[in-house]
């Protein structure tokens, strides 16, 4: 007994170092899940209250830039205005049309950080539940896909982009039926990597890969990124297809996210689904 | 003794607050992240216990991992670093044994032994940090290039801060 004692009092550091490494990856393993990726919701407040009180100084330096997206932004909404649009028939198309549903909510919201150089990035939103964000929902510049919300606080959310080890989107090439699954491989920043696309597809530099939108979470169609080359994988029969993304997460403010209004119905399909024999 | 315990304090907000808002978001290429907060733990007393090591280093870690949202990864890799300096020191301590009231720092060892000291052990908090980041084999050598180039980058700001937090040796 003595000798047990002597030998624990004489290992102590070790022992003391292998119990918190033990629990240390307790974390990382509990808490890099994706779905576990919750991580302690309460201290989003404080960092993200941290991150607003710089972000405010580092604003200023990107007005420019800033003004001129939200600019173009304006041109392209004012585009769809019915004062745009001079009626080339006598019918006159009305602009609300009670046969559609509205299906997407959309609710702005800035940036207050982001991580890029990372294997698993990150953005924090200046809005959060009490604002209606919730788990799941997609986040959008402009037309261009971002990420997907994946905790939420009070005041503020945290946002996936496809920079992220977890990250797999169904993007769909566009003009064509053929999807496949977006992933980031962590080398680079400036590309990200479409999978499962057959050879006999003819791809060509400068393709768009835009959101299949089946998941509910994006709409469909939206920007993805840019084919920027392609290599046939023989022992597979895909494509190894290098995307330009078309989100530059070092210049994101102002982003959108997008509410699915009938997500809801989606899952409860899904779970009868998954319910069947 | 306050005022040693002042001065980590102060340290530690200092290097956290610079490490969340600063260095982490310096893009060079994606290959040079510094994770010059680890000046919290290399400038801790010399005589400090192995168990307070460990501890500061789990408290350091965590407070990072918190802010930054990596829960677990600055944690291990800063425990591992408080788990080897005391080794480290122990190999590197002169032979009649450190002088009373010595610190860690170039003014008090030099800048020969600071940069064996303080090199070591941001290589290896480095390469255990970019290892548990990366969190598997795929990327072996573009981790490690990562954490060497990274290594690089903040022994070189340990050091500027060494000259300007520490200032230099007093003459008398």
């Amino acid at each position: 007994m003595r000798n047990l004692i002597n030998f624990i009092a004489n290992y102590h550091a070790t022992f003391l170092f292998v119990l918190l490494e033990l629990m240390g990856f307790g974390l990382l393993v509990t808490f890099n899940n994706y779905h576990n990726i919750r991580f302690l919701s309460g201290t989003a407040e404080v960092s993200g209250d941290l991150y607003t009180a710089v972000n405010n100084f580092t604003e200023y330096i990107n007005l420019k830039e800033t003004n001129a997206s939200l600019a173009a932004e304006n041109a392209a909404l004012r585009e769809m205005l019915e004062t745009s649009y001079t009626s080339t028939d006598k019918t006159f198309l009305p602009l609300v049309d009670t046969t559609l549903a509205r299906k997407y909510a959309y609710m702005p919201a800035k940036v207050i950080q982001s991580t890029v150089n990372k294997r698993n990035n990150y953005l924090i939103l200046n809005k959060g539940t009490s604002s209606g964000i919730q788990q799941g929902m997609g986040v959008l510049e402009g037309e261009n896909a971002v990420g997907i919300v994946t905790e939420t606080s009070a005041h503020y959310a945290t946002v996936m982009p496809v920079f992220h080890g977890r990250a797999k989107w169904s993007g769909r090439l566009k003009n064509q039926e053929f999807f496949g699954l977006v992933t980031w491989d962590g080398y680079d920043p400036r590309l990200v990597q479409l999978n499962d696309i057959p050879t006999h597809v003819s791809v060509t530099t400068g393709d768009s890969v835009v959101t299949r939108g089946g998941g509910g979470v994006f709409p469909e169609g939206m920007l993805i990124g840019t084919v920027a080359s392609m290599e046939e994988d023989p022992s597979t029969g895909f494509y190894v297809i290098q995307l330009t993304p078309a989100t530059d997460l070092r210049k994101l403010q102002y982003v959108y996210v997008v509410e699915n209004l009938f997500q809801e119905e989606i899952e409860a399909l899904e779970t009868e689904a998954e319910e069947l024999p | 003794m306050i005022g040693t315990l002042a001065g980590n304090i102060g340290r530690f907000a200092i290097f956290i607050l610079l490490q969340a808002l600063v260095l982490n978001n310096i893009r060079l290429g994606g290959y040079f992240n510094p994770y010059a907060y680890i000046f919290i733990l290399l400038a801790l007393p010399l005589e400090l216990p192995r168990w307070a090591n460990l501890l500061t280093g789990a408290l350091v870690g965590l407070t990072l991992d918190l802010i930054t949202r990596t829960p677990g990864m600055h944690a291990t890799a800063c425990i591992f670093l408080g788990y080897v300096r005391p080794v480290l020191l122990r190999l590197l301590a002169p032979r009649e044994g450190y002088e009373f009231g010595t610190t860690p720092t170039i003014r008090d060892m030099g800048i020969a032994w600071y940069l064996t000291y303080a090199g070591i052990l941001t290589l290896l908090h480095h390469l255990f940090l970019f290892m548990v980041e990366a969190f598997s084999f795929d990327l072996f050598w573009f981790t490690l290039s990562k954490a060497l180039l990274s290594s690089l980058l903040t022994l070189l700001l340990l050091v500027v801060f060494q000259f300007l937090l520490v200032g230099q040796k007093q003459s008398n």
